[in-house]
């Protein structure tokens, strides 16, 4: 039998094998990354771009998440102030419609009833970054101005419109109440009730019925606190199961991707002792001729 | 006919149609995870046929007879290997640039359009914000960019492809002169009776050389060889050799000319036949799907963009300039029309606060928009198609480098399976491929799908 | 993006208290799947390996035994993925927070690029043989119904360990 006399393809072809190895784990290690071109596993990089994807919008939601959150935290603050301003609108009143005090007395209690309609305005056209909060999204004006000649003593230059944000994937919340909800609703609006108050305290008369018509507009701006609490809470929640979705996908993306870099330290090690080996191997062949020990 | 040869061709004629099974099975296998890749279903053909002296196809042989063509048949064998791994390695190689647009980093497809939709949820928190609606505009012009890198990469690429066509045709005609040489001068020492050894020996040489480039049927004619194409173009007939041309076509597209004839279609193997499909069909094809995204994603934006309003209360007006009609050099000529972040139109009322049409466009990141997936769907499954046809291409080079091994191993030495065993033994050989082919179906399928198994 | 240098701390713990009684429920469970998955994955890639210089050197007996062994090996496999029922989080040892992940997904790959290359020979192998069948059929050769097919590794063979088989 004849023992095949031109090796050095077979070893040339095992070199350049042992020399691809090397080079695709020098691009492993540099990039700390398996999949580091598609065709090493198409189905992977396929699912990596996917993951990448996810990842990004995770990422994003939680940013908007954080933002509304910063918003809806500063309206429901304010919102604590419109209470605590109406309590005290409240006493002012019940001290007002004691039946002992002059006229002289209840004007000044009607001039500090006038402070807090210019207060309930400001804290109505609570700004941030930038836009009216309680403007609906008429948000580059300020909603609110006092208006003497207008019954309930202000004007609404806002709308009735809110918006929503996508904070998850086919999951969005509304962002805003408007002003026309909040403070100038029908039968329970704010800014009525202490024009009432005001002209009642200056006229010395029905000021019970004033009082009552603030208690009713207390009780509902606390009622509609509940809408900046439930979303709130649902943005907590959901910036909780952001928070784990952002962990598994961070797994996923090294499982599928990911390198263990010793085991690929120890593959380029030993892929560059066989290429030693074989280069040795090939500097001994070409010494000799092989048909010498061809019988 | 013997009887034993009678009953074997009863029987034979059935392989002929396993022939399209294990072939659609192996495809089957290549393209188990390819959206939209419907599993083939085994059609009857024909396989390519070997002329070899002194037979021609069709008058049988039989089984004491196959001794005779065993070298000339491995010859054979050699350099139709030869000319598939010339074809699997242009491809590979033209691939493996190829895919180098689509791996993962910062300025990919990919992540650019993760970026843009990222900037509008962004203003959608606070619409009139002006550095957010730069944000937007900014996140647009990098989405633009990278289309139109990959697709300036690719158009290059094909230039680059032309070039090495025009080369290998070059290279072809030397060949071919150099062959028909050696005839003459072949000819010329066995008219007198003299050994052509040598001549003979550098002749095969040569059709090696020439196989590697291009699909070659060695044809004996008279006292001579012709060589053609497999679809009969020829080549070399006996001292004459023909010369093949390069003409470039409207598009710059070099087409290959022989006799005054258009053949650049029947060049399937070779290199030059593997030059030719990554020229002509796989980069293009990639070009084709990449058209498709950039002009599905800038029409869809550009269609919420304008039913809504800017910061000025105005209509909205086209995001993205409007790609061409035909989707075709969309990725190439992707650009944004808007520099003035307030015309982005992020109000679905008119009002500057509202935030409904960003709310809308940012919508589209998760809709069906390209083909009923969405832009990142869409973009995953071509970075699939490119990264898949390219292992497939290695795979191929892979299979024939080794297959060439053992074939010039027998050529070299008398060790390997030889002709006559495989006749006899053709049956069992064609059922244990066949089986093996299944098997390794079901084991391609099973690790595609752990692969594609998501958390809960 | 982060890359884990495995300190095999879980995988790493299991071994170093054998003896002790493992901690049970689902992480235990895919601990061993992932274990037993990588060992088949391994074997599998050696059966390829084996196969295609069967292939390449047209030993028959040894390709038709290696076809067989990958048919065990696969089942095996699936039926190792299927415990807790296929696609739940724990049983796909892909996607759990295991030290050997990353040798499943390597062994896993190579395994693909065995399969397509052994698909590729296969194919030039047939082509052949088709060849082979034309010469010696000559005229004769037509087209009719396909040969009825030999269903490999048959239940009685493989039942009590078939000889050869690995």
């Amino acid at each position: 039998m004849r023992v095949n006399p031109n090796p050095l393809p077979d070893l040339i072809s095992a070199i350049q094998q042992t020399q691809q190895q090397i080079n695709t784990d020098l691009q492993q290690i540099s990039s700390g990354q398996s999949v580091s071109v598609p065709s090493d596993d198409p189905a992977a990089a396929a699912m990596l771009v996917r993951n990448a994807g996810q990842t990004a919008a995770a990422d994003q939601y939680l940013r908007s998440v954080d933002s509304v959150q910063g918003e809806m935290q500063n309206a429901d603050s304010t919102l604590n102030s419109v209470v605590t301003t109406l309590q005290r609108a409240i006493s002012l009143g019940v001290e007002g419609a004691n039946g002992t005090l002059n006229d002289s007395d209840r004007a000044s209690i009607a001039a500090e009833v006038q402070g807090i309609q210019t207060q309930l305005v400001s804290l109505a056209n609570l700004s941030y970054q930038g836009s009216y909060v309680f403007a609906g999204t008429a948000t580059q004006t300020a909603p609110y101005v006092l208006d003497s000649s207008s019954p309930s003593g202000v004007n609404y230059l806002g709308n009735s419109s809110s918006n929503t944000i996508t904070v998850g994937d086919h999951f969005s919340l509304q962002t805003n109440l408007p002003g026309s909800q909040l403070f100038s609703s029908a039968g329970s609006d704010v800014f009525q009730a202490v024009q009432d108050l005001i002209t009642s305290l200056q006229a010395g008369t029905n000021i019970d019925s004033a009082v009552t018509e603030i208690s009713s507009a207390y009780q509902h701006i606390n009622a509609q606190r509940v809408f900046y609490g439930n979303a709130m809470n649902q943005l907590n929640s959901q910036q909780s199961f952001l928070n784990t979705e952002t962990t598994q996908l961070a797994q996923q993306q090294d499982t599928i991707g990911g390198a263990d870099l010793t085991k690929v330290i120890s593959n380029l090690e030993s892929a560059q002792t066989s290429r030693q080996a074989t280069l040795e191997a090939m500097a001994q062949t070409q010494q000799t001729n092989l048909f010498n020990y061809i019988k | 006919m013997s009887s034993l040869n009678a009953s074997l061709a009863t029987a034979l004629s059935g392989l002929t149609a396993e022939q399209g099974a294990l072939q659609a099975t192996t495809n089957n296998v290549a393209n188990a995870n390819t959206p939209g890749y419907s599993r083939e279903v085994p059609v009857f053909v024909a396989s390519a046929p070997i002329i070899v002296d002194p037979l021609t196809l069709g008058s049988g042989v039989t089984l004491q007879s196959i001794e005779s063509v065993r070298d000339p048949i491995l010859e054979s064998r050699i350099q139709q290997e030869t000319q598939t791994q010339g074809q699997w390695t242009a491809l590979a190689s033209a691939l493996s640039q190829t895919q180098v647009n689509f791996t993962s980093g910062s300025g990919d497809i990919g992540s650019a359009i993760s970026n843009f939709f990222n900037s509008i949820n962004q203003l959608s928190t606070s619409p009139a914000d002006l550095s957010l609606r730069q944000g937007v505009v900014t996140a647009a012009d990098n989405l633009a960019t990278s289309f139109n890198v990959a697709a300036n990469n690719l158009a290059e690429q094909r230039t680059s492809l032309n070039g090495s066509v025009e080369q290998s045709v070059e290279q072809i005609n030397q060949l071919t002169q150099q062959i028909a040489k050696l005839n003459g001068q072949i000819s010329n020492l066995q008219n007198v009776g003299e050994d052509a050894g040598t001549f003979l020996d550098q002749r095969t040489q040569l059709i090696d050389q020439l196989s590697s480039l291009v699909d070659v049927s060695v044809i004996p004619t008279d006292n001579t060889i012709s060589l053609t194409t497999a679809n009969g173009t020829a080549l070399v007939a006996g001292q004459q050799s023909f010369q093949l041309s390069t003409q470039p076509d409207a598009s710059g597209v070099q087409h290959i000319f022989a006799q005054g004839n258009d053949i650049t279609d029947t060049m399937v193997s070779g290199q030059l036949g593997g030059l030719i499909q990554a020229r002509d069909q796989e980069i293009p094809g990639i070009q084709a799907q990449l058209d498709t995204l950039a002009a599905g994603l800038a029409n869809a934006v550009n269609q919420v963009q304008t039913g809504g309003y800017d910061l000025n209360g105005n209509p909205g007006t086209n995001l993205f300039n409007a790609p061409p009609a035909s989707g075709t050099g969309a990725a190439a000529s992707l650009s944004v029309a808007i520099t003035d972040p307030s015309l982005i139109a992020a109000s679905s009322d008119g009002t500057p606060g509202s935030n409904g049409n960003a709310e809308a466009m940012f919508a589209l990141s998760t809709q069906g928009l390209i083909q009923g997936q969405s832009p990142t769907d869409y973009y995953s499954g071509v970075v699939f198609n490119v990264g898949n046809a390219s292992a497939n291409a290695n795979a191929e080079q892979s299979a024939s480098a080794q297959v060439l091994q053992q074939l010039n191993d027998q050529r070299s030495s008398v060790s390997g399976v030889s002709l006559d065993q495989e006749a006899a033994n053709m049956m069992r050989y064609q059922q244990a491929y066949s089986a093996s082919a299944q098997v390794i179906t079901t084991i391609n399928e099973m690790m595609q799908t752990v692969i594609n198994m998501k958390t809960s | 993006m982060s890359h884990q240098l495995f300190s095999n701390a879980k995988f790493g713990t299991a071994e170093a208290e054998s003896g002790k009684q493992p901690p049970a429920g689902p992480e235990k469970k895919a601990d061993d799947i992932a274990e037993s998955s990588l060992n088949l994955l391994r074997q599998l890639e050696a059966s390829l390996q084996a196969s295609q210089r069967a292939l390449l050197s047209g030993d028959l007996e040894a390709l038709q035994e290696k076809t067989c062994e990958q048919l065990r090996l696969q089942g095996a496999l699936q039926a190792c993925w299927s415990q807790n029922g296929a696609g739940a989080r724990e049983s796909n040892p892909m996607l759990a927070e295991f030290a050997i992940a990353s040798d499943l997904r390597a062994a896993q790959m190579r395994v693909l690029d065995l399969g397509r290359v052994q698909a590729a020979i296969l194919s030039r192998a047939n082509r052949w043989l088709t060849t082979v069948s034309n010469l010696l059929a000559g005229a004769a050769a037509g087209y009719s119904s396909p040969v009825k097919r030999w269903t490999p590794c048959s239940p009685r063979r493989s039942v009590g360990g078939s000889k050869g088989v690995a």
